[in-house]
């Protein structure tokens, strides 16, 4: 409950703040940047929010499920330009993810096979030290 | 009425969920929502019947964005040890997404859907206003997004390990970049800590494609 109670308490700060801002910059990316500096500073507890907010991240994809199942209609209702529509999302998309990793995991350098097993064991360590 | 709806969807999500073995995490999300969908069909429910009833769930993706501040602390030692490198890679990932979306979408004939599909990469909350902005059409916005989120969170972990990409911060990087809310469902999924950088990662990625779609707004 007060986990609840701080997380809606931040999207609200989120909220006024990004009616404050000339960019769409929408209020729960605010809200979790405001809520990230006053858990940092410990203005609020971790243990406040701990346990309501891994169950709600557990559950994350769940609250997609209504956004899915409407964007379905709206894409058969695309007909004959949905099959491109899908096709430029798709590859769009995974060139993005696959050029982020790459630069992330360090370049041509670091991208090997061999390296692979020694970074899964390290936790967010790894390649680029 | 209402609460039936919610219920199923929350029980066939639930159930598909524990069925997820290594090989198909990812797939509870659209497998339930295509199940869900004929169920309306079958039982002549109207779409918007359907999102009024589950605006419950709908509800809580304001809280959980809120909440990656969670698993952000926890984890920021490691994320700013790396710092330099996670921006960067947001911002590839970001402008690569963008751009090869504008050029396939004229290259493919997309005509004036572009305008719908250019903020792809950004969060829905981003998106949709960068859509507005652009001239484009809301609905098909938040599908766009929605399908970014689908396509990233189901080749990404395991295309990313077949690149050789095995670094939990490179492919919560990536899967939050490059398909926001969904992917990093996904990557957290996974473990806390890729979820922890996905999340900051979509944040950044918002703001890198507001930057760059601005611009062409009319």
């Amino acid at each position: 409950m007060r986990a609840a109670a701080v997380l809606l308490g931040f999207e609200a700060l989120g909220y006024v703040l990004s009616r404050l801002l000339p960019w769409p910059v929408p209020d729960t990316v605010l809200g979790m940047v405001l809520l990230a500096v006053a858990l940092n500073r410990g203005w609020i507890p971790l243990s406040w929010v701990q346990a309501g907010a891994d169950f709600l991240l557990r559950w994350l994809a769940l609250f997609f499920v209504p956004l899915v199942v409407a964007g379905i209609p709206v894409l058969t209702a695309l007909g004959g330009r949905a099959a491109a529509f899908v096709a430029v999302v798709a590859v769009s998309t995974a060139a993005g993810l696959f050029t982020a990793g790459w630069v992330v995991a360090g370049g041509r350098e670091n991208v090997a096979p061999n390296r692979t097993a020694r970074d899964a064991e390290e936790p967010l360590g790894g390649a680029g030290r | 009425m209402n609460a039936v709806w919610l219920a199923v969807t929350v029980l066939l999500f639930g159930g598909l969920r524990r069925a997820e073995r290594p090989w198909s995490r990812g797939w509870a999300l659209p497998v339930a929502a295509v199940a869900l969908w004929g169920g309306l069909n079958v039982f002549g429910v109207p779409p918007a019947a359907y999102s009024a009833a589950t605006g419950l769930l709908t509800f809580w993706l304001g809280p959980a964005t809120v909440a990656m501040a969670v698993p952000l602390v926890r984890h920021w030692p490691a994320i700013a040890r790396r710092w330099p490198r996670v921006l960067v890679g947001v911002g590839a990932g970001a402008a690569v997404s963008t751009g090869i979306a504008a050029l396939l979408s004229w290259w493919w004939g997309l005509g004036p859907l572009w305008r719908s599909v250019l903020p792809h990469t950004a969060t829905t909350p981003i998106a949709l206003p960068l859509v507005a902005a652009l001239g484009g059409t809301p609905a098909l916005g938040a599908v766009a997004t929605v399908l970014t989120g689908l396509v990233g969170s189901l080749i990404g972990p395991a295309g990313l390990g077949r690149m050789g990409i095995q670094d939990p911060l490179a492919q919560g990087v990536a899967l939050g970049a490059a398909s926001s809310g969904i992917g990093t469902a996904r990557a957290l999924a996974e473990s806390p800590a890729m979820g922890a950088v996905a999340g900051l990662a979509m944040a950044l990625a918002g703001l890198a494609v507001t930057a760059m779609v601005l611009p062409w707004a009319r």
